[in-house]
């Protein structure tokens, strides 16, 4: 079952602001008022050639990153040309300047800047340093995310998430895996965000809920007073999706072999996926334990199927030829 | 069949924090109807305390819970008394 779906999302200059504060280390110098502007085209723009006057093809739908050589050359331009070629920009659409390496805009231009509804900030940080981070930042505000019912955890350093209807067992199999020695992410409701880039998923528990479980009959749990710090883990990639399903309702359905490889789609990106039936006396600890080592092995290019069926070949030609 | 939708105010002082959710969560389990609680565009299992918690909504939220089942209009009552009762939790009232 899905739950919140934010493809397309719109990311404001505040959202930025926030998700970015401890990395860019930004302080907002100008147009506090207007944090709630839209950033168009989630990248930055180093305005080189526009600050010449030079107006073509200006990216004015981008973050405007003010680096030591556009304020330097700026700084070299007499007040009347500075001002005008700053109002081109902002005329060309131009909503956002940061300023690298701590360095402040003229106070003409932050009143400027307040005038014409125009967010200026600054940033400690080198240019080079503030461009990647800034991106980063932007990349994961922009990424498609979902949110999930199932329990995700790491088993043997894989990802897995747990999903299946309430009262299968989840969050009981993923207590007996954190027993052995796995980390848990989220319980019961996983936030799953895409890299793009990459086109694979990470997953993350809510921030209201991060480091606890609920167990039915002895109730909340604080995983890490329990367990300890190595039994949480912040984030993990999604790479194993495990379905818990009562054996009576896909009885037919299955697996025996274990070769025919099934995938989940979540965000686009294909997640290899396993049905584990519930019945009584199964010990589905034991089990996504177990699939996980299968599923290790089969990656790592190790066909159990294929073996046995060589075995069994080899045996029966010995027996024929007598 | 019945698929019924009532927006409902949280009353109580601290909102949906773990106790109310148990509460919410363990009414909404006493019925066979599907429950679902939505605040500001998220949404989220009405029989689950850990999901109810995400939702972080403090006093004064408006909540739409909607109920999907035979037994929907009662679960619904049932759940509206007890925000109403401000989840008789004494320190909340």
């Amino acid at each position: 079952m899905f739950v919140r779906a934010d493809n397309g999302i719109e990311v404001t200059l505040a959202d930025f602001y926030k998700a970015g504060r401890e990395a860019l280390k930004l302080s907002i110098l100008a147009g506090a008022g207007h944090m709630g502007t839209v950033i168009s085209e989630p990248a930055v723009n180093r305005p080189g050639l526009a600050l010449t006057g030079f107006m073509e093809h200006f990216a004015w739908d981008r973050i405007q990153l003010i680096g030591l050589s556009e304020d330097a050359y700026m700084k070299s331009l007499d007040p009347a040309t500075r001002t005008a070629r700053f109002v081109s920009m902002v005329e060309a659409g131009a909503y956002c300047f940061i300023f690298a390496y701590g360095q402040m805009p003229s106070e003409a231009n932050i009143k400027l800047a307040e005038e014409r509804g125009v967010v200026l900030m600054s940033s400690p940080l080198p240019t080079r340093r503030l461009s990647a981070q800034a991106v980063f930042a932007l990349e994961r505000l922009t990424a498609p995310r979902i949110s999930l019912y199932g329990t995700m955890i790491e088993v043997e350093g894989l990802g897995v998430m747990i999903e299946g209807d309430p009262g299968l067992g989840k969050s009981e199999t993923a207590l007996g895996l954190i027993r052995r020695g796995c980390a848990l992410v989220s319980d019961d409701l996983t936030c799953i965000r895409k890299d793009v880039g990459n086109n694979c998923l990470f997953a993350s528990a809510s921030a209201a809920t991060a480091g606890y479980m609920e167990i039915r009959g002895i109730g909340i749990v604080n995983v890490r007073r329990i367990f300890g710090a190595s039994a949480l883990r912040e984030e993990k990639r999604l790479e194993m999706v495990i379905t818990l399903k009562r054996l009576r309702d896909i009885v037919d359905k299955v697996e025996r072999v274990g070769q025919g490889r099934r995938t989940k789609e979540i965000l686009g990106v294909e997640v290899p996926n396993i049905v584990i039936p519930v019945s009584a006396g199964r010990d589905l600890v034991n089990l996504v334990e177990t699939a996980v080592k299968a599923h290790k092995l089969a990656t790592s290019g190790y066909d159990p199927v294929s073996e046995l069926s060589e075995h069994l070949r080899i045996r029966a030609e010995r027996t024929s030829n007598g | 069949m019945a698929k019924i939708t009532r927006e409902l105010t949280l009353l109580n002082k601290y909102g949906m924090h773990v106790r109310p959710a148990g509460l919410f969560a363990k009414t909404a389990s006493k019925y066979d109807c599907d429950v679902e609680v939505e605040k500001d565009g998220n949404v989220v299992a009405g029989k689950s305390i850990m999901a109810l918690m995400t939702l972080e909504a403090s006093c004064g939220a408006v909540l739409k819970v909607t109920a999907d089942g035979d037994d929907a209009e009662e679960c619904l009552d049932d759940i509206a008394a007890l925000i109403g009762r401000k989840f008789d939790i004494p320190d909340e009232q």
